[in-house]
């Protein structure tokens, strides 16, 4: 199975990469709101620019060549086989 | 693994009872608001009941560091959150050694390693590590 068919899969159920790129969380009530929208339909804060996919790749190591979230214990980039630098863990 | 019994809450109280706010221990979005009053002895005691009745259903428990999260935040191929297990691609490269992966295996031919992470579960049975 493709990846692409595997997030798909994983999306109709409400899980997986594709769903959090759709969604951001309002700092100031917690509402989940979609990303297109630029203020909470609940409070009426701004909502901020970070998706729950852009504070999870935050939280992980990255491929500096290809931005593929890799895990912690990761050496090489599993995608491209880049030389990981550590140290620059995230940005 | 630092497990909690309930997810992160806020109680609002009155003087007939309790109700409560759960969050995700995670996105710390807001997940449901108990539709009842809830009453006990204590405050820990109509908590718990609350969260059987009303909370629990609306979360998944990550099965490595115990946090109660939604399901976008919930790497349900093995059944961590995705701060403990991110999504892995199919490999086309060890993460340990960087030989090229032709095909699909679960174990690097050269050194020996797992390719993908399965859990937490998992590695404890076999040879790969996180």
């Amino acid at each position: 199975m493709t990846q692409r068919v595997r997030f798909k899969n994983l999306e109709r159920f409400g899980f997986g990469p594709n769903v959090m790129k759709k969604l951001r969380v309002c700092s100031r009530c917690g509402q989940i709101v979609r990303s297109r929208a630029k203020t909470c339909f609940d409070c009426g804060e701004r909502l901020p620019k970070e998706t729950l996919f852009d504070r999870y790749k935050r939280k992980h190591l990255k491929c500096q060549n290809c931005d593929t979230v890799l895990t912690a214990d990761s050496l090489y980039c599993s995608n491209c086989g880049n030389l990981l630098i550590k140290g620059e863990k995230t940005i | 693994m630092t497990e909690s019994r309930t997810a992160k809450y806020k109680v609002i109280t009155d003087d007939v009872g309790y109700r409560f706010i759960f969050y995700c221990d995670i996105s710390d979005a807001h997940v449901c608001t108990t539709s009842r009053i809830y009453h006990g002895n204590s405050e820990k005691e109509a908590l718990l009941v609350a969260w059987q009745t009303e909370g629990r259903e609306h979360f998944n428990r990550c099965h490595k560091c115990g946090r109660w999260v939604i399901d976008a935040v919930y790497n349900a191929e093995v059944l961590e959150c995705v701060e403990c297990a991110p999504y892995e691609a199919e490999p086309k490269y060890c993460k340990n050694c960087g030989t090229k992966i032709e095909g699909y295996f679960k174990i690097c031919s050269c050194c020996g390693k797992k390719l993908i992470y399965e859990g937490s579960a998992a590695s404890n049975d076999t040879k790969g590590s996180v």
